[in-house]
């Protein structure tokens, strides 16, 4: 798996999407705390309710809400990267050099995990030299955040990971990750809607909900991360890796590259 | 190989190469547990980074093999003629180029046995006459024994040892190519028997 993971990697290196995607993600983490700094009031707003900054730790909690923002980053450069090798046909290559199908889905739910938590860590570290409070923000919760954020990150890699592997086709898996990123929050709130008809059904949606990706997000960009919280988070992320890798795995031996 | 679009040659070839999981049926290839047989192949499809210049499609690919040795690379981008191009992406590459700088990815790690699906589509006259030295060279000086799949059957005549017909999913003659012509028939009319003919 080293060597897929290596060549992965190396394309990953050369791809000038990767760059402009790191680019822009520190370029807004430094614009919006420096605008803050100034104290200019920005308002974002993505099909959901407007969010204005008022002070820096909210410019940081943002970049846990993967929907505003970083999640369309990480969706436009995962499933790029995978869909590419749809588009070109590129798959052979890890076949004629004896690659088991196994290893080609490991290696790329690996990659999408680490880069799409990377991406977080690049705009949170920016945004956090840029405040000029590193002293008073370097608290336990903090770094709670910082952790639970970059596991929830590594849990979208995965997911976008699979579906990017499973819908063979570069525009289609563009189009399907954005939609699961912008419109999560969306298909959320209509589940709760769906299921307020029963006791049972609102409970049973409320701790899908608390224990998705979304519910995770939601939960770490509002509060203060305890350690409780953080172990939760961390589990739960596991868990979602775990199942989506072996969705992806069990559907994409069976595929025809 | 040769045979009429949708006769089954590049299912074949895709079988053979394991791109296809589901079949009925085993594919061997030298004598079981005697030598481990190295397999590469050119299936007729873009197959290349288009973003990536020659080099770099060398290098992502040698990496999957686990080689760290550049030199190996050079010296492909040196049998395969495009030396001067190494830095020159992909996507600017005439059909040509394309299909010698796939040759090239499947002829990095040396391979015992070559796979190639189509690989005269496209190409220019200068670009046939440069291939089928090149498959030439490669089987008679570096010993690869190549599988040809081709509509082509005036470069076959030239290039191949042995030939099989495909018609319909199934192998309807087999022959060796000095034998056919020393008989005064050519590879089209053998062709077209066979087709009528059924299974010989």
């Amino acid at each position: 798996m080293t060597k897929i993971w290596k060549s992965d990697l190396y394309r990953l290196g050369k791809s000038k999407l990767f760059y402009g995607i790191t680019a822009f993600t520190c370029i807004i983490a430094f614009l919006l705390i420096m605008l803050i700094r100034q104290d200019i009031r920005l308002g974002i707003s993505i099909f959901g309710d407007i969010t204005t900054f008022k002070k820096i730790d909210d410019v940081i909690r943002i970049g846990i809400a993967y929907q505003k923002g970083l999640g369309i980053f990480v969706a436009v450069l995962i499933s790029v990267f995978i869909g590419q090798e749809y588009q070109w046909q590129t798959w052979q290559h890890k076949w004629m050099t004896s690659k088991s199908r196994i290893f080609i889905y490991l290696s790329k739910a690996a990659l999408s995990s680490s880069v799409s938590a990377a991406i977080f860590l690049i705009f949170q570290i920016v945004a956090l030299l840029s405040s000029g409070q590193i002293q008073e923000m370097l608290t336990p919760e903090y770094a709670g955040m910082m952790l639970s954020g970059a596991f929830i990150y590594a849990a979208l890699g995965s997911v976008i990971c699979l579906l990017s592997m499973l819908v063979k086709s570069s525009t289609a898996s563009i189009i399907v990750c954005l939609g699961y990123v912008m419109f999560s929050e969306t298909l959320v709130s209509m589940i709760r809607n769906l299921s307020s008809f029963s006791n049972t059904a609102t409970r049973l949606v409320e701790w899908g909900v608390k224990h998705s990706i979304y519910g995770m997000s939601s939960i770490v960009s509002r509060t203060l991360v305890s350690a409780d919280i953080a172990i939760t988070i961390l589990i739960n992320s596991l868990a979602i890796m775990l199942l989506s890798t072996a969705i992806g795995l069990s559907l994409f031996r069976k595929y025809e590259l | 190989m040769v045979g009429k679009n949708g006769s089954g040659k590049t299912t074949l070839f895709r079988i053979l190469t394991g791109l296809i999981p589901r079949y009925n049926g085993t594919v061997s290839a030298g004598e079981a547990g005697v030598q481990k047989i190295k397999v590469s192949a050119v299936i007729h499809s873009p197959s290349l980074f288009l973003n990536l210049s020659a080099f770099e499609n060398l290098k992502a690919h040698a990496l999957l093999w686990g080689m760290h040795d550049y030199s190996r690379i050079k010296q492909t981008l040196k049998t395969i003629g495009l030396e001067d191009c190494k830095n020159k992406l992909v996507r600017n590459f005439s059909l040509g180029m394309m299909q010698r700088l796939k040759l090239g990815m499947a002829l990095l790690e040396k391979p015992d046995i070559l796979f190639l699906d189509e690989p005269f589509n496209g190409l220019d006259p200068d670009g046939i006459a440069e291939l089928r030295e090149l498959l030439l060279h490669l089987n008679h000086t570096v010993g690869i024994t190549i599988l040809i799949s081709s509509h082509i059957l005036s470069e076959l005549e030239q290039v191949a040892t042995c030939i099989g017909i495909l018609h319909d999913g199934e192998i309807v003659k087999e022959a060796f190519v000095q034998d056919i012509l020393q008989n005064g028939t050519t590879l089209e009319e053998l062709y077209m028997q066979s087709i009528k003919g059924g299974k010989q």
